[in-house]
């Protein structure tokens, strides 16, 4: 961390990741299905286990519930009318 | 999957897949996806070859781009980093604007890593180019920035690191300013009685054995060496000060710095009154004079010291287009840490200073090392104390040949061939050391020096009548002025932070300001020089074009939908958008702009957008994905 | 308490230390929102309140000893529910702040007085922060938000800083009518403060994770991409609106596409949001947008300690200021 060739660009993205996650885990996304990680050009194993590691844990959480069709009948309108 | 075309014109991509070889080929099937390229909107033209980057390749794209009258290029193959360059300027010297080329990494990021999903590689092969030729389709021709600069430097410090990167501009042709905050130039050079490159032997392998031998031995020191840091120092500063495309400043200090790369401009002040006074008590009593002021009435005071400011200072505004900072490091000085008390425990400074006095009169000397750094607090090492306490072993040695000398350290840092020679000359010379450990450090009482000594797992007892302190250099005051004022990054030592440790070790991330000496870390003067002449190559390299060229790739605001709320100031790392208050817009100067798109995300009106990564093109190449 | 206000809009018309005040109107029965330039149009002042500005004195009390026990109830967040004899400050509200950026991005070198909730103040502490408004030309008179109207909100703080209240003689020197009262005063009717976390986000916090995302669902599946929301907000000032760039949100959809619509606006939401709910208030769909944005909120003063508008803040203190870009 720090060391972003734009100087503080990586806090930057940490930030808003860290905003992101919580937020769309309120939506009901998973706040695993978001990921950052930084690793240097140094540490490629690292990288290889991270990514890894997160498919596999992607894979077992199952398909995204954005990817499941909404029936527009099942909205039921009536509820939340004032 | 739906792509809006630009109006104005029919976009004809040519894409181009590339072999690697078999590094790419081996994995993926680039001849259907060449064929898959075709049935891509907008693409005309898709072609495989064996290397895109060989002189065939390159000219099998710019021919493309004549016969098929194409107005994108796409390439997929390797690293945009190492040959996207090499694209761009076979495009431009076929007519196309640099900028309508599109790069797409089929090597790294499909055939390398997905070595073992032949699948898998190959269709994200065909989502990458699709992508990139999205984004291709919306690319826009830009034209390279320029910028005129004036052909002067601003060095900051006179210390050798300073004198060095003036001297060797002013060598080249370029103008120079040298700013040195003291009434003379010189540095901590000038508190030094020897360098420790004097008491180094030439490297054993070049000396034949009988050399060898005389060369051990302490004779050959002669009494001249004594001058010869002075007249090293002298010499340098000579040369700086007859040399007359050099300006030199002392006594002064800088108040601002504005601008960018090749148009900056300085504000010094120089206070020329202590200029004048070379009589250090004279010195003094300004400096009580001052100190006068600021002890009276507030109100009356601060007319006071304007009114001496206005007297005893002048003001220096020059243009420049390049800085190199040199403001060199201070001694740690001790608070009564191992008793030190200036007169039988002293610093390795004061001790310089007492062989310059001839006022050295001691026989039983014991040295500590490491102190007040790499300790809690000042964790950093130094680099340069060892060297310097062995130095004036030496020296002392040298003097007093019967004298006994003990060097209390925890890790000797005798870095390099002609350091650690001279370690074991010094050892040779009858120079005891002994390690100790951190947690138990030597204890200094009435003349004793008592310690733990971990190898041989007992107390120790040294009677001296000197302790010397090997003190580490630190970061002084006014660094951290200057780099509040020029906004320029220090590291947690508070040393200036260069922009890449091994990649750019000269240079600070802002463009156009260097750095150089024991500003950056403790260096040794030999350091510090070539420090100095790489920063002034540096800063030459820059000085010596005609026009400043810069990527066009650089964030632009749009000031009919921008609301100035500054969001994009506040995130902006370089310091490149400044308010507008009269027309309520920020405004993005494009030559500190480095391109980084922060202030393009955090615009919540997208009244910012990066050349090159607009919000359009980038939303296709993500629409592309699916 | 509305008599105050009105001697206070009075004496800074007549001073010509503001230009207009701008508050609410009430007119044939209806209220909204009006900048009132003339003192003689200041009879027609309201402070929100539904029915007369009769009988003020026997109401007043009536509603602070009645209502404090009034449950929160989330799903109805609509203002106009309830019809009550009040004459303090009723739950019609405005998005004034909005028309005020308006009105001084066209009159810059004008002073106006405005009529302030403690959601209000917060909008225009954070606008005057992001160079909306120039706080030497804003005058604020502060009314607190009574008691059920807070309980409804979940509102952290439903007071500005200073604020006009009963207790107050009129015949105070005029800088304390300006000034309204502390409140640390301990006001007789000073609305109960709500407790962190909301209910409304707690009681989604509660449920799976799959659940949750099945209850928004529901809600943003009903967005009639009206845009209503950006519409009131006072937050959003910007002249070009993202939610509106083809290329981020597909256009010709409806409901639009989630979740970048709802999750984009959230996400520019997270620094700006002062909690006034009325993107709640102005949906058609009834989305509860607010108990997203409060999560937005929550999730910011957990990251940098600092929940939009509830600290004092001026541009020249911008830098401690947590930042879109950087959330």
């Amino acid at each position: 961390m720090g060391e972003c060739h734009y100087l503080e660009g990586n806090y930057t993205a940490q930030k808003r990741i860290n905003f992101l996650k919580p937020l769309i885990n309120f939506v009901g996304i998973e706040k695993e299905r978001l990921h950052a990680k930084w690793v240097s050009s140094a540490q490629a194993s690292e990288l290889v286990n991270d990514i890894t590691n997160f498919i596999d844990d992607l894979r077992e959480m199952g398909p995204s519930p954005l990817k499941s069709k909404i029936n527009p009948d099942s909205i039921k309108t009536d509820r939340y009318k004032p | 999957m739906q792509f809006i075309h630009p109006i104005q014109e029919i976009v004809r991509t040519g894409v181009f897949i590339c072999h690697c070889g078999s590094n790419i080929a081996g994995i993926v099937d680039c001849r259907s996806l060449t064929k898959y390229c075709l049935t891509l909107p907008g693409v005309v033209h898709a072609t495989d070859n064996l290397y895109t980057c060989s002189e065939a390749g390159i000219r099998q794209i710019m021919e493309a781009i004549k016969n098929n009258d194409l107005n994108r290029v796409v390439v997929a193959s390797c690293s945009p980093r190492t040959h996207q360059p090499l694209f761009q300027s076979a495009c431009k010297e076929a007519g196309l604007n640099p900028y309508l080329f599109e790069m797409v990494n089929i090597r790294e990021q499909c055939s390398w890593v997905h070595a073992k999903d032949l699948e898998g590689a190959n269709k994200k092969s065909r989502d990458l180019v699709r992508m990139g030729v999205a984004k291709a389709s919306f690319l826009k021709p830009m034209i390279e920035i320029e910028s005129s600069l004036v052909p002067a430097a601003l060095v900051i410090g006179g210390g050798v690191a300073g004198l060095s990167a003036a001297t060797a501009m002013a060598g080249m042709g370029l103008r120079v300013f040298l700013v040195e905050k003291e009434p003379q130039p010189g540095g901590l050079l000038n508190n030094l009685y020897s360098l420790a490159s004097e008491y180094q032997q030439p490297c054993v392998h070049h000396l034949s054995e009988p050399e060898y031998q005389s060369s051990c031995t302490l004779q050959h020191f002669s009494s001249e060496h004594q001058s010869s840091v002075r007249h090293y120092i002298d010499d340098l500063i000579k040369q700086t000060e007859t040399n007359p495309d050099i300006t030199v400043y002392t006594s002064s200090q800088i108040l601002s710095v504005t601008g960018y790369i090749g148009n900056f401009e300085f504000i010094a002040k120089r206070d020329i009154k202590r200029d004048a006074v070379q009589n250090n008590i004279e010195h003094v009593a300004v400096q009580n004079r001052s100190q006068d002021i600021v002890a009276r009435n507030n109100v009356i005071a601060k007319a006071d010291i304007e009114s001496y400011l206005k007297e005893n200072t002048e003001r220096i505004r020059q243009k420049v287009g390049c800085i190199i900072v040199a403001t060199g490091a201070v001694p740690y000085q001790p608070d009564k840490e191992f008793g030190y008390n200036g007169s039988t425990v002293i610093t390795q400074m004061e001790l310089e200073r007492s062989f310059l006095d001839n006022t050295f009169k001691s026989d039983r000397v014991v040295m500590i090392q490491c102190v007040g750094s790499r300790t809690s607090g000042r964790e950093y090492c130094s680099k340069i104390c060892c060297m310097t306490a062995v130095k004036n072993a030496m020296v002392i040695k040298q003097k007093k040949p019967d004298s006994e000398i003990h060097i209390l350290y925890r890790d000797m840092q005798m870095y390099g061939v002609e350091n650690e020679k001279m370690l074991w000359d010094a050892r040779g010379a009858g120079i005891r050391f002994y390690v100790y450990n951190e947690k138990e450090p030597p204890v200094v009482e009435n003349g004793v020096v008592g310690f733990y000594d971990p190898l041989m797992g007992e107390f120790k007892q040294i009677s001296c009548d000197l302790t010397v302190l090997s003190t580490p250099l630190t970061p002084s005051k006014e660094s951290g002025c200057l780099a509040k004022i020029m906004k320029l990054p220090v590291d947690h030592d508070g040393f200036f932070l260069e922009a890449h440790a091994k990649l750019r070790p000269l240079d600070f991330s802002a463009d156009g300001i260097f750095v150089c000496g024991s500003a950056r870390y403790p260096a040794t003067s030999m350091e510090a020089r070539a420090e100095g002449l790489g920063a002034a190559s540096r800063a030459a390299s820059v000085l010596f074009r005609e026009r400043l060229v810069k990527s066009a790739i650089v964030a632009k605001i749009d000031s009919e939908t921008c609301v100035m709320c500054e969001d994009c100031l506040k995130i902006c790392p370089f310091e490149a958008i400044t308010r507008n208050p009269e027309k309520m817009v920020c405004q993005i100067n494009p030559i500190l702009c480095k391109g980084c798109g922060c202030c393009a995300a955090a615009c919540p009106s997208q009244s910012v957008t990066l050349a090159g990564f607009e919000h359009q093109q980038l939303f296709a190449q993500i629409r592309a994905i699916n | 308490m509305i008599e105050h206000v009105k001697t206070i809009a009075k004496q800074l018309l007549e001073s010509g230390q503001i230009t207009g005040f701008l508050s609410l109107k009430k007119e044939h029965g209806q209220i909204g929102p009006h900048l009132f330039q003339s003192v003689d149009q200041l009879d027609y002042l309201c402070l929100g309140d539904t029915t007369g500005t009769e009988n003020r004195e026997s109401s007043t009390e009536e509603r602070y000893s009645g209502t404090v026990e009034s449950k929160p109830e989330i799903e109805t967040n609509r203002a106009s529910g309830k019809q009550e004899n009040q004459s303090g400050a009723g739950k019609s509200r405005y998005p004034l702040n909005k028309i005020l950026v308006r009105i001084s991005r066209n009159y810059p070198s004008d002073c106006f007085g405005i009529l302030v909730r403690g959601c209000d103040e917060r909008g225009l502490k954070r606008l005057f922060a992001l160079n909306q408004l120039d706080p030497d030309k804003v005058v604020r008179v502060g009314i607190a938000c009574p008691q059920d109207l807070a309980d409804e909100c979940e509102c952290l703080e439903p007071w500005p800083d200073k604020w006009v209240n009963d207790t107050e003689k009129t015949d105070g020197s005029e800088k304390e009518k300006i000034d309204g009262t502390e409140k640390s005063d301990k006001a007789p009717h000073e609305p109960v403060r709500q407790k962190l976390p909301c209910e409304s986000v707690a009681r989604l916090e509660s449920l799976e994770a799959r659940d949750r995302f099945d209850w928004w669902m529901e809600h943003f599946a009903r967005c009639i991409k009206c845009y209503g929301c950006r519409d009131i907000c006072p937050m959003c000032f910007c002249k070009e609106c993202s939610l509106q760039d083809d290329n981020l949100v597909r256009t010709g959809e409806i409901p639009p596409e989630y979740p970048v619509f709802h999750l984009a606006r959230a996400v520019h939401m997270a620094e700006r949001c002062i909690d006034c709910g009325l993107c709640s208030e102005a949906c058609p769909a009834a989305i509860p947008l607010r108990t997203l944005y409060k999560k937005a909120g929550d999730i910011m003063s957990n990251e940098s300690g600092v929940r939009p508008g509830y600290s004092d803040l001026t541009p020249s203190d911008i830098g401690n200021l947590p930042q879109t870009g950087e959330y």
